[in-house]
């Protein structure tokens, strides 16, 4: 199903029709004249929307960069830290003059802990033109206005209706 | 005198009939190029959140090698004797 990331309207659609209804309707030079006017009136408001689409999207990519860039100056910070803690573990390390002792060592009783048991696919947040279709699209069936011939009573027909084991074959 | 009027008046039509095709024919061409503006503004958010994807998964990567250097240089701060 093709998502409508952004409507284009049409310009001359955009225009208030009064501007090509003209007092005179006999004559044609005011109206072609009018829909000139309308359709660069329409030209116009297509540039409007085309500086909101521009906001709009680099709005966004300043987020997604301001994030991304938040995540390597911590990244940097950390190897800075590491860098300054290294010398003196290094010079322990080579002091020693037995490798042997190396081989024998039970290790490090460490096991990262990363926790992805949720939004492995999408994101959290839905994208803007997605929720406009979302708010566009049609509500629920209204199911409990059947509810009156049904013996069950009230919420019979929504229960009924919205079952999944309703479709199963039995 | 009502048929040159009449001429006159279809000739006066015709000019601004033609007037109104070249309108058209402009306005219709700052339109197309509007919406080249949109098409080129849609591949420059694809091809950048694409870059910003790979980067943001490098980071990752570095963070996770990061930390266990840190847990490797840590636990060889804490524990000397490992080297003795």
């Amino acid at each position: 199903m093709p998502v409508v990331r952004y409507q284009i309207r049409d310009e001359y659609g955009l225009a208030d029709p009064e501007l090509y209804k003209p007092t005179k309707r006999d004559d044609p030079e005011e109206i072609l004249e009018g829909v000139a006017m309308a359709g660069l009136v329409g030209v116009l408001r297509q540039l409007g929307d085309l500086a909101e689409f521009a906001a709009e999207i680099f709005h966004d990519l300043h987020e997604e960069v301001m994030t991304t860039a938040v995540r390597g100056h911590a990244l940097m910070l950390r190897v800075q830290q590491l860098e300054a803690e290294f010398p003196s573990t290094e010079k322990s390390f080579m002091s020693q003059t037995n490798p042997l002792q190396f081989i024998y060592n039970t290790g490090i009783d460490w096991h990262p802990n990363i926790q992805t048991d949720q939004n492995l696919i999408t994101r959290g947040d839905l994208p803007r033109f997605i929720l406009d279709s979302y708010e566009e699209s049609r509500g629920p069936p209204r199911l409990f206005m059947l509810d009156k011939f049904d013996v069950a009573g009230a919420g019979a027909c929504l229960k009924r209706y919205s079952d999944p084991s309703f479709s199963r074959w039995t | 005198m009502a048929r040159a009027g009449g001429i006159t008046n279809a000739v006066n039509v015709g000019i601004a009939v033609q007037a109104d095709w070249e309108n058209r024919e402009f306005i219709s061409h700052i339109s197309l190029n509007i919406r080249r503006l949109f098409d080129f503004l849609l591949h420059f958010e694809a091809t950048t959140k694409s870059k910003l994807a790979s980067l943001n998964e490098k980071l990752d990567t570095l963070e996770r090698r990061l930390e266990l250097l840190e847990v490797q240089v840590g636990t060889a701060s804490d524990n000397p004797s490992i080297f003795t």
